[in-house]
């Protein structure tokens, strides 16, 4: 029972990561997951699913605002928790991480986004008054909507949880569990190409394909490949003209 | 007419405190004005050290930092800079236009978030995800330590120094940087970062091989080894990645994409093929 309170207790201060300490990036699966594992007494299964986790979720960041995203932070704590307590195999959890976190976001959708709405349109009023404690609590009533919330959510899951994914386990077909499995692998493909949608375009296009074939080809590790573009990032910032007008000429966004 | 003599002063005390303030930026958020409340709450300090003996004064420019606010999260402290110290100028001087705050504010979102946002989330995110799920994946702790000190390292240095040098020049400067080569550069140099980094990981964590054979009569073809890696290993995350890519661009919705890569997976393990 101390296990659970601790895991949703991680879950929740993750998910407050974001309003509360300014994105610190610890509200990302990796982070979760190696402490929910740290917690459950088996660190490394949670570093290792927190970095599958990751990979699977690196395009659902809400770039600008963060409507519509799956609440991977409370998914994730659960999955892991399942994974360490339970003995759900990594394969099954991943394919559940998903439609957990999108129902929690959906949770979300009918709690505490609309309180957090009512909160700033308090505040506005607030505002306008020169009422500077009610703007201050309004502000710190993130923390209902973005902490005590979210530990709920975590909690009953937990509560809850376990016997569902035994009984799942028991019904899935071996075909179709390692084939959404096998799926979820490539799934890092799609977060890639979201990630990209931010910055690529056909004329940088050769710098994607310098890291590329550096790992396919030559079998460099990531660190390499991070390296090596530090360097040509610093030729280019050496070398380039500077450009005359348009900071972002030559991206298509 | 006019003291130019600072009266109304707003020091470091203020300014730590925004600081501190401006991690709680999405604390209260709201879809219409989106980080508008937490800009606000950050400007408190400054604003009641300014303006805290004027009620009305007080409420103007808590309305004013009221209106419509979104930016890079590490970009904040320094717009709460500069708005600060246009703050002080209007305090000292009556006949400074006050709107000309918010027209700085909302000029700065547009290049500042895009800036900032290739640099955070296309840049030192994706460094900081390549190295540390490397580590990750083979279980060790270096995995998530370095993932947070990528990210955090520039995120801190940002904030702190953004804020002191947003305050320190004022509105004054800004157009100039922001137009100007040094930051055409610097994008561009943190685009390609970025980029050779996603490339990086595109072979390596895109987990896509065939275990097809092929049997026609004595010859023994295995798809994958014999005719696929041939032509390019990783070929076939490479083709995924940019097949997503295109759907994207087409705006086909990326939860269908993610459904159609899983049933994909699906199809494939029951042909056998995966």
């Amino acid at each position: 029972m101390i296990q659970i309170f601790l895991i949703a207790l991680i879950a929740a201060i993750c998910r407050s990561d974001r309003p509360f300490f300014g994105m610190m990036m610890f509200h990302r699966p990796l982070i979760v997951s190696t402490l929910v594992g740290l917690v459950c007494g088996d660190l490394k299964t949670g570093i290792i699913f927190g970095a599958q986790m990751e990979l699977l979720s690196m395009g659902l960041v809400g770039i600008g605002s963060a409507s519509g995203m799956p609440e991977i932070t409370l998914g994730t704590a659960l999955c892991t928790a399942f994974i360490c307590r339970n003995g759900v195999s990594s394969e099954l959890a991943l394919t559940m991480a998903l439609p957990i976190s999108s129902f929690a976001a959906y949770l979300g959708y009918l709690t505490w986004t609309p309180l957090g709405h009512i909160l700033a349109e308090r505040a506005k009023k607030a505002a306008k008054a020169a009422d500077i404690r009610v703007m201050e609590i309004c502000q710190w009533g993130g923390f209902l909507t973005t902490f005590i919330l979210p530990f709920f959510v975590v909690f009953f899951g937990l509560l809850l949880g376990a016997p569902v994914f035994e009984y799942l386990l028991s019904i899935i077909p071996s075909w179709l569990a390692e084939g959404i499995s096998d799926g979820s692998w490539m799934l890092p493909a799609l977060g890639f190409a979201l990630l990209m949608r931010l910055t690529f375009s056909w004329k940088m296009a050769p710098y994607l394909f310098i890291g590329f074939i550096a790992s396919a080809f030559f079998q460099l590790s990531n660190v390499g490949i991070a390296m090596i573009g530090v360097v040509i990032a610093a030729l280019i910032f050496a070398n380039e003209k500077t450009a005359i007008g348009g900071v972002r000429d030559d991206n298509e966004i | 007419m006019t003291t130019k003599s600072r009266e109304k002063h707003v020091t470091k005390r203020e300014l730590v405190s925004a600081f501190w303030r401006s991690f709680l930026i999405t604390a209260c958020f709201s879809m219409d004005r989106m980080q508008a409340p937490g800009f606000d709450y950050a400007m408190i300090p400054v604003l009641k050290k300014l303006y805290g003996d004027d009620k009305e004064a007080l409420s103007e420019a808590l309305t004013r930092h009221a209106e419509a606010y979104n930016n890079t999260y590490a970009c904040t402290p320094f717009v709460v800079g500069i708005a600060s110290a246009m703050e002080e100028e209007a305090a000292n001087d009556p006949s400074f236009d006050t709107s000309s705050i918010n027209n700085i504010k909302v000029a700065l979102m547009g290049p500042l978030s895009g800036i900032g946002d290739t640099f955070f989330w296309g840049t030192f995110r994706i460094l900081a995800a390549g190295v540390g799920i490397a580590f990750a994946q083979k279980g060790s702790l270096l995995g998530p330590l370095l993932f947070l000190l990528i990210f955090n390292i520039p995120n801190i240095l940002v904030r702190v120094f953004g804020m002191k040098y947003g305050y320190r020049i004022g509105a004054k400067s800004i157009d100039a940087l922001i137009s100007g080569g040094l930051m055409a550069r610097a994008t561009k140099a943190a685009t390609v970062l970025g980029l050779i980094v996603i490339g990086g990981m595109i072979s390596s964590m895109v987990y896509f091989d065939l275990s097809w054979v092929l049997n026609m009569g004595d010859i023994t073809l295995n798809v994958q080894t014999d005719l696929l890696d041939m032509i390019c290993p990783k070929l076939l995350p490479l083709l995924l990645t940019f097949g997503c890519y295109r759907a994207l661009q087409k705006k086909v919705n990326p939860g269908f994409i993610m459904i159609f890569i899983l049933a994909l997976g699906v199809v494939l393990k029951a042909l056998h093929m995966i």
